[in-house]
């Protein structure tokens, strides 16, 4: 009893410390919880039900629903692995240091798990208020509970028995520890699946299925949760170390300075050539995060472009109205998606890099050449884009052929458009990045969309916004420099 | 006769090709300040971190107060007190406020924090956000939460670094009262002067490997430069 205090007593204070730090940082943006958070949610959120509104009404067959949403969850799974890791093993945090106090591995472990129900929970809560949006169902009911509870705690377990097999495998290379605990995520995706179907489809249920699946799941979590208590238990010690050096590891590299040397400034070369560098090593887990939102750009738009989603256009069109077509604009704007999702990596690179920018300072770097070297990175982040949707729109037949090339144009202008016009409001807010992803993001997508619509409207804005924009970033990314963020 | 308070005997620790700490065997007594010096990459921070537990040894056995690091629970660290040579703070709690949560996790008594934030001149910044303190302030918060609890171990892995002159000198005054109390130092420092004077042994560390250990005046004596700089015996050792 007198140890189970002493656990309950170090996990609170932990989550104690935690939380204050947290609030704290919440009272320092307070602008953005209290005016523009509402504002950016109330607007999705009314956008999303009018949408939902205006949508035909799609109904997936039930194994359908089943296979996109356990993939749903092993996708939650794997894109929460790399900050999972970080929850339990604290590399550069301040936590790292207890590691040395004479606290148990179960009281890391639960102050991680309470972290990860959380954020899971706000998950789980966008999935319900997204069924309240497109379904008939209200917000929550008493039969959602369960549901709800058993999705979230099982999605949490596998999250962290995720990121401790993920860094064990990164440190031993065992398949014979990799091989079962990837089967477990596998059945756990498929379950936490099968809640989120029962969540969004619930007349497919009998109600008495739906009671026994919850009592088996309840046990199931048991049984995984001292899976990962065990695991944790036997591999801390050994991981640590290997968790901690993740960051500083050796990886392999390539030289683009050598490349750009020729094209770029000499200034501008040697900071881009580190933007990529570090874009390369993973400075930050979004780096993950926007790739696969990329990704998922790019499978949707294959989906919609391969199934009977998009209206067919029976007339004949002119060659120039092909432009139009819903399959060509739900390409541009499938690619306008993904452009602006890779650019919002600019605010979290620029804030990563602020504290460091006194090197720049030192060496007499000018604003412009700081801001050019961020628009050549958004330009060079983004250069794949439009060539994989264009190949996309080819490959599933959707572009007929003599559009093929005019398409093309059309991809790289917005290419050359949206990251252009991100990549020059770099330094627009740098200290509150999640602020600027938001307006960057709002901004890139209001104009791409709008010239992916009408292409010559881009002509008109480009040179303009540019000019005023180039002359605005000059001056703000000099700011920054010279105060180093202070 | 001396309590040993901690023993490390074959310890070593590879990074792939790297041996960083090469079959390390060393001893802490009771009321003894041992100080480990080296170039950068010799294997001191690697040695302390697997002292503290936070890397395990790919050999060798270490133990605190005659309990094995790798068998023994939590409780072992309680006799630990350590300041990391890299220190990451929670950047929104206030100077007191870390002081109060380490002395919690180590099940100290409170009233130690307002002591050692007056020794470390923290007082006037207690309430202060740990974010607006300079690098000094953040070591001697460091030192600081090492000393909380009154461990007998004390591992400080480059205490100088950053201290104005005059804390530096309350410091070396400080380990002075600290080993007189019957605790154990291990201090890793690059300021030759500063280990002279506080050591009552010097391990000297070249590529993972402790080559010489011994008093000042012994590490003279082996050298065969009894009228030479400390810094010179080092160089001596060290390459």
């Amino acid at each position: 009893m007198l140890f189970a205090g002493i656990y309950v007593k170090h996990s609170l204070l932990l989550i104690g410390a935690s939380t204050r730090s947290l609030l704290r940082w919440a009272r320092q943006h307070v602008y953005a919880w209290l005016i523009l958070a509402p504002v950016v949610l109330g607007i999705s959120y009314f956008t999303i039900i009018r949408l939902a509104e205006n949508l035909p009404d799609w109904e997936f067959s039930l194994p359908l629903a089943l296979t996109l949403a356990s993939l749903f969850n092993l996708g939650l799974i794997g894109l929460s692995l790399s900050r999972a890791s970080a929850e339990i093993y604290h590399p550069r945090r301040p936590e790292s240091y207890f590691d040395v106090l004479p606290i148990s591995a179960t009281t890391h472990l639960h102050s991680a798990l309470v972290t990860r129900v959380a954020r899971t929970a706000a998950v789980s809560a966008a999935v319900l208020i997204a069924r309240a949006a497109f379904g008939d169902t209200g917000l929550l009911r008493a039969r959602d509970i369960p549901l709800f509870l058993c999705f979230t705690l099982l999605t949490s377990l596998c999250e962290m028995l995720g990121a401790l097999n993920w860094i064990h495998w990164g440190h031993t290379r065992n398949p014979r520890t990799a091989v079962p605990a990837f089967l477990v995520l596998l059945v756990n995706g498929a379950l936490g699946g099968l809640f989120l179907t029962m969540i969004f489809r619930p007349s497919s249920f009998s109600s008495r299925f739906v009671l026994l699946l919850c009592a088996g799941s309840v046990i199931w979590i048991f049984l995984v949760y001292a899976v990962v208590h065990k695991l944790n238990a036997r591999w801390r010690r050994s991981d640590l170390e290997y968790a901690r050096r993740l960051q500083s590891a050796t990886r392999s590299t390539f030289r683009i300075e050598l490349a750009l040397e020729r094209r770029l400034a000499p200034v501008v070369a040697a900071q881009f050539a580190r933007d990529v560098r570090l874009t390369i090593r993973a400075f930050s887990s979004a780096v993950y995060v926007v790739f696969a939102i990329a990704a998922l750009c790019c499978a949707a738009l294959i989906a919609a472009l391969t199934t009977d989603w998009l209206p067919v256009v029976l007339h004949k069109t002119a060659w120039l109205d092909v432009t139009w077509l819903p399959q060509i604009i739900t390409l541009k704007v499938a690619c306008v998606f993904a452009l602006v999702s890779l650019t919002s990596l600019l605010p979290v690179l620029i804030a990563y890099e602020l504290p460091h920018m006194w090197l720049e300072r030192a060496a007499g770097t000018s604003g412009l050449d700081l801001l050019r070297a961020k628009i050549c990175y958004a330009r060079f982040l983004t250069s794949p884009i439009p060539i994989i949707f264009w190949c996309a729109g080819l490959l599933t037949g959707s572009v007929p052929f003599l559009y093929a090339v005019p398409l093309l144009a059309e991809c790289l202008w917005l290419w050359w458009l949206v990251s252009s016009l991100i990549g020059a409001l770099s330094f627009e807010m740098p200290l509150r990045p999640d602020l600027a992803i938001i307006v960057n993001g709002t901004l890139g997508l209001a104009l791409g969309l709008v010239a992916a619509a009408l292409w010559p409207v881009g002509l008109i804005v480009y040179p303009q916004a540019m000019h005023s924009l180039t002359a605005r970033g000059r001056q703000r990314a000099r700011y920054y420099m010279i105060t180093e963020a202070e | 006769m001396t309590d040993r308070y901690a023993a490390i005997d074959g310890a070593t620790k590879r990074y792939g090709e790297i041996v960083a700490v090469d079959n390390v065997s060393l001893s802490l007594m009771s009321g003894e300040v041992y100080s480990l010096v080296g170039a950068n990459g010799a294997g001191k921070s690697t040695l302390m971190r697997m002292l503290v537990g936070i890397t395990e040894p790919d050999a060798g056995r270490l133990s605190i107060c005659g309990e094995d690091l790798s068998s023994g629970g939590p409780s072992t660290r309680r006799h630990l007190g350590y300041l990391p040579e890299e220190l990451v703070l929670y950047e929104r709690l206030t100077g007191k406020e870390y002081l109060e949560l380490v002395a919690g996790l180590k099940d100290a008594d409170t009233a130690r924090i307002t002591e050692e934030l007056n020794f470390f001149e923290l007082l006037p910044a207690q309430n202060k956000l740990v974010g607006g303190y300079s690098l000094g302030m953040r070591k001697k918060l460091g030192l600081a939460a090492a000393m909380i609890g009154s461990p007998k171990v004390l591992v400080l892995d480059e205490p100088l670094n950053g201290l104005d002159v005059e804390m530096m000198r309350k410091l070396r005054h400080r380990i002075e009262d600290e080993r007189s109390n019957g605790k154990a130092l291990l201090v890793a420092s690059h300021v030759m002067s500063f280990v002279e004077r506080i050591s009552d042994r010097v391990g000297i560390m070249r590529l993972g490997k402790l080559v010489a250990e011994g008093s000042p005046s012994e590490l003279r004596v082996l050298a065969g430069m009894n009228d030479a700089q400390f810094e010179d015996v080092f160089f001596h050792f060290a390459g």
